[in-house]
């Protein structure tokens, strides 16, 4: 017997979790919400117009003056907005009759001249940050982000696309290992976040692209189309992880249930660091429903307590449920290596009455 | 206290695991009384490092009996008259991101890959490189299509990332400024044209009397530090000041940021470690103590570390991009599942090993228990180690050394030691650490996987850690070095054995290529003949030693300065043993998938993988 128990990863699977969310700029623009301004999903609270393409070039080369004379020959300065073909820098040749000039390539900004260097940047579509999360905004950062809390259900996965939307949640599924091939999409695809329970095939993740479906949630993914997935502008959810492997039983239950709700998917996969995240799932819960927003936030932590609900996270077990014994300790398990290692026993949801012995690493907490 | 603690208190707080460790005297030596590993909780949702330290702390408590924390779950220190608490704490990392580098310098060949070998011993990634030697001789002259006076494509991908460093190099000390100047340009044009907030810092490691002409374009618009020339002489390499800034920085930038550190930091009487530099430490250490020299390596879920030092010498690779955790992510977008495959018998299915590692990558804290599983990891493993040794002896062809003295990286900034050009595969003893020793795969199984992976050549011996801490144990030698050296290696190493690996130049089809007699120190004779392409495995335990004749036929000759046909030697046995490889180096692989795989599955057989 074990006399510790160390702490388990865990996910947020919850049909009432209230959360916090930062929605950031990748570069510095205008935040257009205020602190207690209730927001929709599809509100855009912040923009930036991030260059499409910054062009770098020496301005001594390209009409040969020197680097001293750059500042007089200029006709445009920094912050200077250039349209497309207008002459940026002229310099007179052949007695003054004639002037040799460099044109900007398109419309623009020149974002810096250093000696004889500019940066001059190319315009694009301007970055809008959505709210996804229908909620209060609880926090501003001017010029980078804005702070969303929000009360709904949430539903995390392990991996995910990249990417975000806002859709209504269309499931297919009747059971929580069916494999979703494109052939159940129709023309009304365009705007909803698929629900697939145990996989899709390749075609599916094809179809919902060119359908414009809003994104996908499923239980597993092949690790063959993974790079498919990240290719395609849907947003796409993995819940349990690569494989063939049934969606587990409250995260199908939960997304069955939301059937037809709207809902904000963030499919961004960062799993390290400071601002590491889970891709996740949010429907937002109808306002007469909230609780008061001045309470705190919900605990992130799961409580570990007897009676958990754990779910599997490797190999036959992987997204299956099961439940911690009413006293649980961890004991030492052998493996095929032959090391030990800390384990547990755990009552699979899938065959009642039947205990396993389980690596206590291999388990996560859900809820 | 006493002035020497002789109760500590180590953890080592990795990118997915905790280890933490009790060392106290025992017997009258140092020992490592309790040891454990739990989660590392240095991001959201927990977001406070403290976490799973304590709850190691705890783990040990309840394992030795002895209380270790406080009713305010602060550490008793130092030790009580009731046998509480300890006398210091340690602490190493490398639960932090690294920083992202650019490089840009005046030429490829060496100011560029100079800097570059030396960011790659940090814990920083080199994203993007530009050399001016390719801009047609000129700066930006180079346009996508040919045309001169064109936009630079190098120097817009550099405006396009968002790198946290900038390190610009060139020059000679004493050469050319003009050029600098430009380069100067060019990284204040970049710089300017960010939000301030996210500009790079600049580090200046180049011609020393260009210093002043980059701080006058740099210097009003990022933070400029100088640092002595990476390249000051065609004759030398110093790479020891550009590596201790960048140190210096990632220690600020990532280390200080993780959620908890002032707490950590708090505890440790001297500060908290990379687990790099800490692990540098024993590896030195060794190398000096036994005249050997020494190759380590660090396997991680967050980093592979690779360190190869003889106790005067010493170069590193730090390898961020890839490992056998979240890295194998990458690793599979680099190399390809086919690649991979080539290391596993024929039993296994692409798709299953594929959405494994995958998985695995996902939830790196997984312990793989079926044996399956674990070879796929190997695999992956042999192709991150290859990778490592490759980042570490990216100039082993340049006629320049870019090794550091150990000197040099203590004092931080030496010029002029002597070049030696060495490379992996003359190592005496290899030592390993990391996830798949801790994940639980058999010794054989990691074991053939160096051998893979690495081209180390002659007779060496092979050392493991067998608790996690060996790389905190160089921290451990800060506060008290004997009970750092006794407990490495009364309980933290585990030998493997003895390999031995000769160049192998007979043709296929000349059966057998070397006898050997063994004569076990506790009586007993074996004698086998080892066949050419075979690796063949002689069980020698734990402790015991034994003599060994090896009588090697035409066209086999080993390192280690060995001559002749004949040589008998003294070897120590371990948890694997004696273990002869005559595959030949390279390894021999067959074209066909399917008879690769075949092989494959004869080595593991061969060597009890």
């Amino acid at each position: 017997m074990i006399e510790f128990i160390p702490q388990l990863p865990q996910v947020r699977v919850s049909n009432s979790a209230r959360i916090r969310r930062a929605r950031e700029l990748s570069i510095p623009g205008e935040v257009s919400g205020a602190v207690g301004l209730r927001v929709g999903a599809q509100d855009v609270i912040a923009r930036a117009y991030p260059p499409k393409i910054r062009r770098a070039l020496s301005l001594t080369r390209v009409i040969g003056v020197r680097e001293a004379d750059v500042p007089k020959r200029l006709l445009k300065h920094v912050g200077d907005p250039v349209e497309a073909r207008e002459i940026i820098i002229a310099k007179p040749i052949n007695f003054g009759v004639q002037r040799l000039v460099y044109r900007a390539p398109e419309a623009g900004q020149i974002a810096a001249i250093q000696g004889s260097w500019m940066i001059l940047d190319i315009y694009d579509t301007p970055q809008e940050v959505l709210a996804l999360y229908r909620g209060s905004i609880v926090n501003v950062t001017p010029r980078r982000s804005a702070v969303i809390e929000a009360q709904g259900a949430l539903v995390q996965g392990v991996w995910g696309s990249g990417k975000e939307a806002v859709g209504v949640i269309k499931c297919f599924a009747k059971s929580a290992n069916d494999i979703l091939d494109a052939d159940v999409l129709e023309a009304d695809t365009r705007g909803t976040i698929l629900v697939a329970s145990g996989g899709v095939t390749d075609a599916l993740l094809r179809r919902a692209h060119e359908l414009q479906a809003a994104g996908i949630v499923t239980g597993s993914l092949l690790p063959e189309y993974r790079a498919l997935a990240g290719s395609l502008n849907v947003p796409v959810l993995v819940t349990e992880g690569f494989g063939e492997i049934a969606m587990s039983t409250p995260v199908f239950d939960l997304l069955t249930a939301l059937n037809g709700q709207e809902a904000g998917i963030n499919a961004r996969y960062q799993p390290r660091g400071r601002n590491a995240s889970r891709p996740e799932l949010f429907v937002p819960l109808v306002v007469s429903r909230m609780q008061e927003s001045d309470q705190k936030a919900d605990s992130s932590h799961l409580a570990m307590t007897a009676r958990t609900q754990v779910r599997g996270a490797y190999g036959a077990y992987l997204g299956r449920m099961g439940t911690l014994p009413d006293e649980f300790t961890l004991h030492w398990l052998g493996t095929d290596a032959g090391t030990q290692i800390p384990a547990v026993t755990v009552e699979w949801n899938d065959t009642p009455g039947e205990h396993e012995t389980v690596p206590w690493t291999n388990l996560e907490l859900i809820g | 206290m006493a002035d020497v603690p002789t109760s500590i208190l180590v953890a080592d707080c990795g990118s997915v695991a905790t280890k933490v460790g009790l060392i106290d005297v025992v017997a009258g030596e140092y020992r490592l009384i309790g040891a454990t590993r739990t989660l590392t909780t240095a991001d959201p949702p927990y977001s406070d490092i403290m976490l799973g330290v304590r709850q190691g702390i705890m783990q040990i408590e309840a394992l030795t009996g002895r209380r270790l924390l406080d009713a305010q779950n602060a550490l008793i220190k130092p030790t009580r008259v009731d046998g509480d608490g300890v006398d210091a704490f340690v602490a190493v990392t490398n639960a932090a991101l690294p920083l992202h580098a650019v490089v840009i310098g005046l030429s490829r060949d060496y100011s560029v890959a100079s800097a570059q070998q030396a960011v790659n011993g940090t814990y920083a990634v080199v994203d993007h490189t530009i050399a001016v030697d390719e801009e047609s001789g000129r700066w930006g002259t180079t346009a996508s299509d040919g045309r001169a006076g064109g936009a630079s494509g190098s120097v817009e991908k550099l405006a396009a990332l968002r790198p946290d460093i900038i390190v610009m190099v060139g020059g000679i000390d004493g050469g050319a400024v003009t050029p600098l100047r430009e380069m100067a340009n060019i990284v204040a044009a970049v710089g300017a044209a960010m939000d301030q907030a996210a500009r790079p810092l600049v580090i200046f490691a180049g011609n020393r009397h260009a210093r002043s002409d980059v701080a006058e374009r740099i210097g009003g618009l990022m933070q400029v530090t100088m640092v002595d020339n990476v390249f000051p002489a065609l004759d030398q390499m110093n790479p020891a000041p550009l590596q201790a800034e960048i140190e210096n920085l990632y220690r600020k930038r990532q280390i200080e940021a993780i959620p908890g550190f002032d707490k950590l930091a708090a505890w440790s009487e001297k500060g908290v470690m990379t687990t790099a530099d800490a692990y540098t430490r024993v590896a030195e250490y060794l190398a000096r103590k036994y005249q050997l020299r020494v190759l380590a390596l660090d396997l991680g879920a967050g980093a592979t570390t690779l360190i190869r030092t003889d106790g005067v010498q010493m170069k590193r690779a730090v390898v961020e991009e890839y490992s056998v955790g979240y890295g194998l992510d990458a690793l599979l977008e680099r190399v390809g599942i086919e690649t991979l495959l080539r290391w596993l018998p024929a039993p296994f299915e692409q798709s299953q090993v594929h959405a494994q590692l995958l998985n695995q990558a996902v939830r790196p804290h997984v312990v793989p228990t079926h044996w399956q599983d674990l070879t796929s990891l190997n695999a992956a493993g042999r192709e991150i180690l290859k990778y490592a040794a490759g980042v570490w002896s990216a100039r082993s062809g340049h006629s320049h050394s870019t090794e550091m003295s150990v000197e040099s990286m203590s004092r931080k900034h030496q010029n002029g030691h002597t070049p030696q050009d060495h490379a992996l595969t003359d190592s005496d003893l290899i030592l390993l650490t990391g996830a798949p020793i801790a994940r639980g795969s058999k010794p054989t199984a990691l074991l053939l996987m160096l051998l893979d992976a690495l081209d180390v050549r002659g007779i060496f011996s092979v050392a493991a850690d067998a608790v996690g801490l060996v790389p905190a144990m160089g921290a451990v030698a800060a506060v008290n070095p004997e009970a750092a050296a006794q407990a490495l290696e009364n309980d933290c190493l585990v030998t493997w054995g003895t390999v031995f690996v000769p160049d192998v130049a007979a043709r296929a089809g000349e059966p057998v290529v070397m006898n050997v007699l063994v004569e076990p120190s506790r009586g007993g004779k074996l004698e086998a003949d080892v066949k050419l392409g075979s690796l063949e495995l002689i069980p020698l335990g734990e402790g015991e030693k034994a003599n060994v004749e090896l009588r090697t036929g035409r066209g086999v000759t080993w390192r280690n300065h060995i001559k002749g046909s004949t040589f008998k030697r003294e070897v120590q046995g371990g948890t694997v043993g004696l273990l002869i490889d005559a595959r030949g180096r390279p390894l021999p692989f067959e074209a066909g998938t399917e008879r690769q795989r075949d092989k494959i599955q004869q080595w593991m057989w061969e060597a009890g993988a």
